[in-house]
């Protein structure tokens, strides 16, 4: 059986909107939801009680490379997504590079968005390191129509750029209210619009996270040596 | 032996409307038709030719018939409305069915499917 990710949801406005959200991604058809939060601990036991996977994510919006590094540095291993606003062009290249960045995000905004976006030299860069481009879905439904043309043109041609290098595509809701909240098979109807086929659409919303949330929570897990070596047993 | 004409395949879809109003029906047709018209325009409005075949405003469910090549479309238009009247609202497509008589069959059945449990993401 498929399961759904919804890989950013970001924190509501109203403190009691969170648990409404939770409920409402169940209803969805979601197995496991990104929570953006500055605070890890309590979020995979109000998942829980919900009788959802919650994913911890930490979104990271940087205003130069070293402000990255040091953010990077900080706080990587106490999430298990780590996701990177672009505003700045030297932030996009710094964060493709950088290997403990695991999804890049680009403005919603399609004037600053023809500026700063995910081009070929991204892609290639973001195909060696291992990250993922992320569509949030609330993006497109906020824009007025004539924004949102502009939004889709550019986000297709991106989506075009991360699939000539095989870069993962993971789409998400962005949503921080539940009535921007969108069932899995609506977020693959959406994707008709950036020109994504069904099949491909459903990947990047089940397998991309996915794989995501595994390898970094293997890498989470104690005994963790290197990639597809673990401490089994300590002979001390 | 005369083979009867076949039309357009069709399916019938049933959607709940999650908002803080309640809304008639002429403003949720007129919604839909609009989200199809804004994404699609005229040519893919007439593709989709969806109908409101019924609604019910105190339970802000209904059901929508439309073209069975144009169905990823219709869904993506629905997604798309964020607001009606002002209010904000979202629609979710509850099921979708190719008989109008089927989808009435499997929303009035009181069976519960067993809901998943939580994903098991494996960690090596």
């Amino acid at each position: 059986m498929v399961k759904y990710i919804d890989l950013h949801l970001k924190k509501p406005a109203k403190s009691d909107e969170l648990r409404s959200m939770l409920t409402h991604a169940k209803r969805l058809g979601f197995g496991a939801v990104g929570l953006a939060s500055s605070d890890p601990h309590n979020l995979r036991d109000i998942g829980r009680g919900f009788d959802i996977d919650v994913v911890t994510r930490v979104d990271l919006r940087p205003e130069s490379g070293r402000e990255l590094l040091r953010l990077l540095s900080n706080l990587r291993w106490r999430y298990e997504v780590v996701a990177v606003e672009c505003t700045k062009k030297e932030v996009a290249r710094q964060s493709a590079k950088d290997h403990r960045v695991d999804i890049l995000n680009f403005s919603p905004s399609p004037i600053t968005r023809m500026k700063v976006w995910f081009d070929r030299q991204e892609a290639s860069l973001a195909s060696e390191a291992g990250c993922a481009l992320e569509i949030n879905i609330s993006d497109i439904l906020r824009a007025e129509p004539f924004q949102c043309a502009k939004l889709i043109s550019v986000v297709r041609a991106e989506i075009d750029n991360a699939r000539r290098k095989d870069v993962p595509v993971v789409v998400s809701s962005g949503a921080d209210s539940p009535m921007l909240m969108r069932g899995p098979r609506e977020i693959v109807a959406l994707l008709d619009l950036l020109s994504v086929e069904e099949e491909a659409g459903r990947e990047m919303i089940s397998q991309n996270p996915l794989m995501i949330v595994e390898r970094n929570r293997g890498k989470m897990a104690p005994g963790f040596v290197a990639p597809g070596v673990r401490v089994v047993e300590d002979g001390r | 032996m005369k083979m009867a004409a076949r039309g357009v395949r069709r399916r019938y879809l049933s959607f709940q409307i999650l908002s803080e109003g309640r809304f008639k029906e002429k403003v949720v047709e007129e919604a839909i038709m609009r989200g199809i018209l804004t994404l699609y325009g005229m040519k893919g409005l007439s593709q989709a030719n969806p109908q409101l075949i019924e609604y019910d405003a105190e339970e802000k469910k209904g059901i929508l018939r439309c073209s069975h090549t144009q169905l990823r479309q219709v869904r993506a238009s629905l997604a798309y409305i964020t607001n009606l009247e002002g209010l904000s609202t979202s629609i979710n497509v509850k099921r979708v069915s190719g008989t109008l008589r089927a989808l009435r069959r499997r929303q009035t059945q009181s069976f519960t499917r067993p809901t998943p449990s939580t994903t098991s993401i494996s960690v090596p």
